[in-house]
């Protein structure tokens, strides 16, 4: 069908109906439970993240022997939508667990491997993600922080901005041009930085709710050793886009909001039933569209445009949760009010910005999507 | 994959000469399926998804997605969906199913019928191909009833795809079955889904027509296709679908397990979100060209919209969804979406 197909995979879930009640119970018995938060999975809580570790819940799918538990990315997939559907705090190892263990697992060397994934696994030390840069945001490939090779190691120069988390993280994964007469996507590579090294400087950006996530962080020839180049000196392009589908396809691409749903029909707010229901039709199709491609990737394939879909049509139904509550239900909106509906009204309308931003703009996607198209 | 299934190739190719795509004012004479019925019902397209016993073909359920689908992606207009289904609904309640086409009623279209002492007695509206078909189904209180339309008084009437939606008179008609045992509400719900699956189809016409176009017709001296205003459009519109399609297949595998209200509802109200964004967008992105009868678009994108409206808008599918979600026994909309 035009080029972009998901077969329906739903069924593969069935298989774990055990473990999803495993991290049911795991949930309904934890305090993070008792305040539940809208896009939860930008909410720092390195003691949720600990505990969920203590239950083996981390680096779920990876090899027992960095301390994973070698369960298949399907059960990773209920155990990420049990938790957005909690609203529990996951933003501490969100990103480590998502993005960076895998790219250790694709293209770190044994001896990173062994040093990170375990710790990753118990929830002990969390790593940012050093992409965007004040003159490169989704033009990514203009980057301009440059790493230069000294006989002691890296030496890096430049500024990133909109880091999230990188006064809470030990460690950055740096994309940099390790190449300065390359162009583009070429010459481009990744570093694991110490966040505590010499001439690394933070300054926070506190974003539009007045929180303090992102951050601008400065390299003033800060020493990054050889050993902690990731993969290969050049590839960092390819090695970035290689975990895309995994990062724009899972279910915090389309479950933002879902906490609020889940409220307002527990709670039997004045809601009509025809909205409610609309917004659930729109949230069954997009995650039958995520198993699809967790399915893929369980196969392993690499369906980047179709996560990029998944994502394009999930932040507008994120979105689009805030708006309708907003205008079908009596609220008053307030990040500090008593009444859970307010508060998660209010979250949602301070973050939901930001939900067709991260991880790729939806005019990105819709290019993804338009290319996969043929119509460029 | 609908696409995959050798039923939607051979059904393509079987409903090619009725096909008016293509063929501007030479399409076929819109009664020009009659000729091709026998043709359809013996080699086994109209009752697909029947057993042999009931006088099908021992099909099963993938293959009448798979003919509904073909049918529709071919603006081929005739009552094979309707026959299909119907003939499914009478095997699954036990009866067989009487030959030639059948038709549906729609639960809005039973409103001024009245079934006592056994005879059926005011008008059904909105009944899809009366005139053409032997037999109809109609979803009364007290079960799903199977009448004859032979001897009724017919009053003809057209949806905006130009498929006869009739009105149809009884007087003291007596059914040909009353299937109390079975939930008449299965019809809508299979009704449903026919439709939804037929929105689908045309919006994917619609959508490819929208790329051929763009990617070839040149304006500012570049096709189209190269502006960001019309790739993203389009992108969003293709978005759209991808879950509406999905959602097909979902109701389709709940079928074969049981109870599938939740998915067809998702499907359906789906599909009419994706039905409607991508007839816009592709009438948009074709300018006038899109508006012309002699350019198949029209066929795609005013079917699209007859069918939103037939067998319940989105509005009802939406609030019979959210109210499902909520009377769940646990009251938790988690719990509903993964059960």
């Amino acid at each position: 069908m035009l080029q972009i197909a998901f077969p329906h995979r739903n069924a593969d879930l069935d298989a774990f109906g055990g473990f999803r009640e495993r991290v049911r119970s795991f949930l309904q018995s934890d305090p993070a439970a008792r305040e539940p938060r809208a896009d939860c999975w930008s909410q720092f809580d390195a003691a949720f993240s600990r505990r969920l570790a203590a239950e083996g819940f981390l680096g779920l799918t990876w090899p027992m022997r960095y301390g994973g538990g070698e369960r298949s990315s399907l059960e990773r997939f209920i155990l990420l939508e049990e938790l957005l559907a909690a609203g529990a705090p996951v933003g501490a190892h969100w990103i480590s667990e998502r993005q960076v263990g895998p790219l250790l697992l694709r293209y770190g060397t044994e001896a990173q491997r062994a040093e990170f994934l375990p710790r990753i696994a118990r929830a002990e030390l969390f790593f940012c993600i050093g992409l965007s840069e004040p003159d490169s945001g989704s033009d990514l490939a203009s980057l301009r922080t440059s790493a230069v090779s000294t006989p002691e190691g890296w030496r890096v120069r430049g500024r990133k901005v909109w880091t999230s988390n990188a006064h809470r993280n030990q460690y950055m994964v740096l994309l940099c041009r390790t190449d300065p007469q390359s162009q583009r996507h070429a010459g481009l590579s990744q570093l694991i930085v110490d966040m505590a090294s010499p001439g690394l400087t933070l300054r926070p950006i506190p974003n539009m709710s007045g929180e303090h996530e992102f951050n601008e962080v400065t390299f003033d020839d800060v020493l990054v050793p050889h050993d902690r180049v990731v993969g290969t000196i050049g590839n960092g392009w390819e090695q970035v886009t290689s975990e895309l589908a995994f990062e724009r396809s899972g279910p915090e691409r389309f479950m933002s909001s879902f906490i609020l749903m889940r409220h307002l029909a527990k709670t039997a707010h004045a809601l009509p039933a025809e909205k409610l229901g609309l917004l659930t039709a729109r949230l069954l199709g997009l995650r039958a569209l995520s198993v699809s491609v967790a399915a893929m990737l369980n196969d392993g394939k690499l369906p980047n445009l179709e996560a990029a879909l998944v994502k394009e049509l999930g932040s507008r139904l994120e979105q689009d949760v805030g708006e309708v509550l907003l205008d079908g239900v009596e609220s008053a909106p307030d990040p500090g009010s008593a009444d859970t509906m307010n508060r998660l009204i209010a979250q949602t309308l301070l973050h939901a910005p930001s939900y067709s931003i991260r991880g790729g703009a939806r005019e990105i996607l819709r290019g993804i999507i338009a290319r996969g198209l043929g119509l460029r | 994959m609908i696409e995959d299934s050798p039923v939607h190739a051979s059904a393509l190719r079987a409903l090619a000469a009725l096909s008016p795509i293509g063929k501007g004012t030479d399409a076929p004479a819109t009664e020009a399926w009659l000729e091709l019925w026998p043709a359809l019902e013996r080699d086994g397209f109209t009752l697909p998804a029947v057993s042999a016993d009931l006088g099908g073909t021992g099909g099963e359920l993938p293959d009448e997605l798979a003919v509904i689908h073909a049918c529709a992606t071919m603006a081929v207009r005739c009552p094979l969906p309707e026959t299909a289904v119907a003939g499914a609904l009478l095997a699954a309640a036990g009866h067989a199913v009487p030959p030639g086409p059948l038709t549906l009623v729609a639960l809005a279209g039973c409103t001024g019928l009245a079934l006592a002492g056994g005879l059926l007695d005011g008008m059904a509206t909105g009944v899809p191909w009366a005139a053409r078909v032997g037999h109809a189904l109609l979803p009364l209180p007290q079960g799903l009833t199977l009448v004859t339309l032979e001897g009724c008084d017919i009053q003809p009437g057209h949806n905006l795809a130009g498929e006869p939606r009739d009105s149809v008179r009884f007087h003291r008609h007596r059914p040909v079955a009353l299937l109390t045992h079975f939930p008449a509400e299965r019809l809508l719900l299979r009704a449903a889904l026919m439709r939804s699956v037929q929105i689908c189809a045309a919006a994917e016409q619609a959508l490819k027509l929208a790329i051929d176009y763009t990617t070839t017709r040149k304006q500012f001296g570049k096709p189209l296709a190269s502006f960001q205003a019309v790739q993203h459009q389009i992108a969003g519109a293709a978005s759209k679908l991808a879950a509406a399609r999905i959602l097909l297949d979902a109701a389709y595998d709940a079928l074969a397990g049981g109870d599938a209200r939740r998915e067809i509802a998702a499907a359906r109200i789906n599909a009419c979100l994706a039905g409607a964004d991508c007839a816009s967008v592709a009438h948009q992105v074709h300018g006038a060209m899109g508006y012309a009868w002699e350019y198949d678009l029209h066929r795609h994108t005013s079917a699209i919209q007859a069918w939103r409206a037939e067998f319940g808008p989105l509005a009802y599918w939406a609030e019979r969804l959210g109210a499902e979600a909520t009377a769940a026994p646990s009251g938790d909309l988690w719990q509903f979406i993964t059960s």
